[in-house]
């Protein structure tokens, strides 16, 4: 038996079921009339797992080993690739690994029903031999590589190293050469049996579908089950004191990035989400093209195109960064240190509370319209417990005391490190800071 | 719709969204040397305007536009230059609080382009174009921050034809810091006067009514226009007999090697229509051809992309390897090219880049930004917009159409960008 349950939005002409049944992860169907049908499993695990329990025993993860798993489970017993047979049914396969979060997901117009059950059988028939995972490692070896090359992942671990120096966010997602290296089909195998579980993922699909229709293409399919788990979030650590790092790399000119930990937001969903929204007002009236600090920056010449800034929100660690490129990263700081510190003292106004609110419910509004994007924003928020319809309505409840109220809780001018990538030779002409 | 001699409206009504979309395009003649002025131009008109002198009140206008967002794209195709600017915002019922929204957002874009800011001698303010010269090369010497992007650049200026307008995509360092205050004027005036108009509209609101909203808030450029002369595609120039080969020298870890093939034609040419069938085969579907062989069996690299450049008739395909690997990829890219050359590609690829073509173009048409972008960019440079047209052109390839065209496509260069010590293995 099947439980199913409508949640409906009739002020944005949106709805959306979450099914039930035993054996199956928790599934959220969004009806959208497209010709595209989208579906996403997500797992539980990512790169800031690095142990778990089961009963007693608590058992480590190498460093990449999610990651890994996302590669080679397309792999399965009867030789073929999960990739090719979707690819017959005219589906286009993915998948990725964040810090928290595996994620398998497809595309297609056509055989929607064959594509899922293939989705979910080929993630729990894992094929795992000394051939298939030396030949992944080497690809892998050349992803990191990439990643190694790219100034911006640089720049993005270097300050989380920063903000969290004994977290594994700090760490790349695809591992080290060495802990790669170090990886076994029987880890990989004690790792997947753990993770891989109904009660440890959710699926999220949308097209031209009913409870009914998606119920009927899992009929007969069944996950394992297990209760004796139990994921172990690592512990952030204390607030680290502000600091500043510089490194070179092929850049034309230094890259920067000012970041600052955030404390994680508490109390029921609802209230988490209001604490989330407030901070990105604050991060818009802080940064975007209509303030006044970019207004400055670029006035002064010290940044030709707005700054890019985002929140990210993990459990134990969320921190807000602004990054871009400037010959003078350190006058830069300086300036946001101002701004921050002139948030706190003297707040945002109504009208401008108002005017960004309303920017931020339209951008929301605007992003039900696509729905693979919705795809990805349901796959992203729900498992912190936040419904992504509700979100536009939430920002209508803000008033301008309690934004002023959390992001003065939030910020501090004291708390800001920065970070930056200067060129390998100082071939601009421009003056740039000292070192 | 012909709404005057070399003006064009194209309407798509659709009340299934919560967006609206609306883009004008202005197609003129491409001049050497102009690039960059022409790409500081169009994002020029985006930055203030006569109502909003100062980018900051500009933007703030937007934001109280239900963040209305303005994009603007400035394309060389050809002998010719496109500035497409487009503006995406929520459509009539969500916009509770502005009545006759669209309108409001519509004169708004109208006065950024038609009544931009200007100083006292009616030219744009020198601060803003400097602004814009410094982000223009900031984005110009920025490529060199992405190997792939540096790679891609590179293999661009190899193959580029100096005989006629195949100028870089943003124009050179010492083009954008040649651009003077005349220099924009005259661009401006260009792109006003002498170019092919196209308004394109995806929303709820009738067509009648956008008409009137074009006839009543772009009165200034609703005048017959003559039709542009040009090509579409450059002269046909052939490789370089023996291959060129180039290898620079780099930082890092990764190799990225460059591979570039002349094709027989372009998209817009007879033969051309075979082009998103090939690059699906080779990079772009589920367990393409480079992805299988050059990646999943040869185990060389992570990223392998096919790029085609269209109006100059290129094929670009770009890896990151280990230093050293080169020799193998190459010969491993070989080995793909003269299977589709020999017609040995598999039904069921073929079929899976039937299906992808069918989905991307499907897709396009499921946003209404993405609808009004594609459309309007295919209209002012002749191309089809009918998705069900572009369906049956991908449907009627195959794998001897592939054959045929990949027989007549020739290598060019080979670029190598290595890491410092790297060795290099034929």
């Amino acid at each position: 038996m099947a439980d199913v349950e409508l949640r409906e939005y009739p002020a944005f002409r949106e709805k959306y079921w979450v099914i039930r049944r035993a054996g199956l992860p928790e599934i959220y169907l969004i009806p959208k009339k497209r010709s595209t049908y989208y579906a996403s499993l997500r797992v539980g695990i990512g790169s800031y797992d690095r142990t778990y329990r089961v009963g007693d025993r608590v058992y480590p993860i190498l460093r990449g080993c999610a990651h890994f798993l996302e590669h080679k489970l397309f792999a399965n017993p009867d030789g073929t690739d999960a990739m090719e047979t979707l690819r017959d049914l005219g589906a286009d396969a993915n998948a990725y690994t964040t810090g928290t979060t595996t994620c398998y997901l497809f595309s297609c117009r056509e055989n929607f029903a064959a594509s899922l059950r293939e989705l979910l059988n080929f993630v729990s028939t894992p094929f795992f031999t000394r051939e298939n995972v030396a030949a992944e490692k080497k690809i892998i070896l050349q992803e990191a590589a990439m990643h190694r090359d790219a100034p911006q992942s640089r720049l993005y671990h270097a300050y989380l190293a920063q903000l969290y120096p004994d977290h594994p966010i700090r760490d790349e997602i695809v591992g080290t050469p060495g802990s790669i290296g170090r990886i076994t089909p029987a880890h990989l195998m004690r790792v997947y049996s753990a993770f891989y579980h109904a009660g440890n993922m959710q699926l999220f699909i949308s097209g031209d579908l009913t409870p009914d229709d998606v119920l009927a293409a899992l009929s007969g399919v069944s996950l394992p089950v297990r209760d004796d788990f139990v994921r172990i979030q690592p512990a952030a650590g204390p607030i680290t004191k502000p600091s500043a790092r510089t490194m070179h790399g092929r850049v034309n000119k230094p890259l920067f990035a000012v970041s600052q930990a955030l404390p994680e937001p508490t109390g029921d969903p609802i209230e988490k989400h209001r604490r989330m929204l407030a901070v990105s007002i604050g991060n818009a009236h802080l940064f975007s093209d209509s303030g006044a600090l970019y207004t400055a920056l670029r006035k002064e010449g010290l940044l030709t195109t707005p700054p890019a800034c985002f929140a990210e929100w993990n459990p134990g660690v969320c921190f807000v960064s602004v990054s871009g490129e400037s010959a003078r990263p350190k006058i830069v700081y300086d300036m946001i240190r101002e701004s921050v510190r002139d948030l706190i003292e003297n707040g945002i106004g109504e009208e401008d509370v108002r005017r960004l609110t309303r920017a931020e419910y339209a951008g929301d509004v605007a992003g039900f319209d696509d729905a693979e994007g919705l795809t990805d924003a349901f796959c992203a928020l729900i498992p912190e417990g936040i419904d992504p319809y509700r979100s536009a309505s939430v920002f209508t409840t803000l008033t301008t005391e309690y934004v002023n109220s959390v992001l003065r809780e939030v910020w501090s001018p004291d708390r800001l490190h920065l970070t930056v990538i200067r060129p390998n030779k100082r071939t601009v002409s421009e003056t740039e800071d000292e070192e | 719709m012909m709404v005057l001699p070399g003006v064009r409206f194209s309407y798509v009504m659709t009340e299934e969204y919560k967006n609206a979309s609306f883009a004008v395009g202005f197609k003129y003649p491409c001049k050497r040397g102009a690039s960059s002025a022409d790409l500081i131009l169009s994002h020029l008109l985006f930055r203030t305007s006569e109502d909003y002198p100062t980018n900051r009140a500009f933007s703030r206008r937007l934001e109280e536009l239900y963040a209305t967002d303005l994009s603007v794209q400035s394309l060389r195709y050809g002998d010719h230059r496109a500035a497409l600017f487009q503006a995406t915002f929520l459509d009539e019922p969500y916009a509770t609080e502005i009545p006759d929204f669209t309108r409001t957002v519509l004169s708004f874009l109208a006065g950024a382009i038609l009544r931009p800011a200007r100083d006292g001698d009616g030219l744009f303010p020198k601060e803003e174009i400097e602004r814009e010269k410094n982000a223009l090369l900031d984005r110009i010497r920025g490529i060199k921050n992405s190997k792939t992007a540096y790679a891609h650049k590179r293999l661009s200026d190899l193959t580029a034809d100096p005989r006629r307008y195949d100028v870089p995509e943003y124009g050179t360092e010492s083009e954008a810091e040649a651009v003077t205050q005349k220099q924009l004027a005259l661009r401006y005036r260009a792109m006003l006067d002498r170019s092919e108009i196209c308004f394109v509209y995806a929303g709820s609101l009738e067509k009648e009514t956008v008409l009137g909203l074009i006839r009543d808030l772009f009165a200034r450029v609703l005048t017959p226009r003559s039709p542009l002369k040009g090509k579409a595609c450059m002269p046909r120039r052939a490789p370089h007999s023996p291959i060129l080969r180039v290898r620079e020298e780099t930082d890092g870890e990764q190799a990225i090697l460059g591979l570039s093939y002349r094709m027989p034609t372009g998209f817009s040419e007879k033969g051309g229509e075979c082009i998103p069938m090939l690059s699906a085969v080779l990079s772009d579907a589920p367990m393409s051809l480079l992805f299988s062989e050059v990646r999943e069996k040869g185990g060389f690299c992570y990223s392998i992309r096919a790029v085609v450049k269209s109006s100059n008739r290129n094929l670009f395909i770009i890896c990151g390897i280990a230093p050293g690997t080169e020799g193998p990829v190459e010969r491993a890219v070989s080995r793909v090219l003269s299977a589709v050359r020999a017609g040995k590609i598999d039904p069921l690829l073929l079929s899976a880049a039937l299906t992808y073509v069918k989905m991307t173009v499907t897709t396009v048409f499921e946003s209404v930004e993405d609808t009004v972008a594609f459309v309007l960019f295919r209209i002012l440079f002749g191309r089809k917009t009918d998705p069900d047209e572009l369906i049956a052109d991908a449907e009627n390839v195959t794998a001897e159409t592939l054959s045929q065209y990949l027989k007549k496509t020739r290598p060019d260069v080979v670029y190598l960008l290595t890491p410092k010590g790297g060795e290099q293995n034929g």
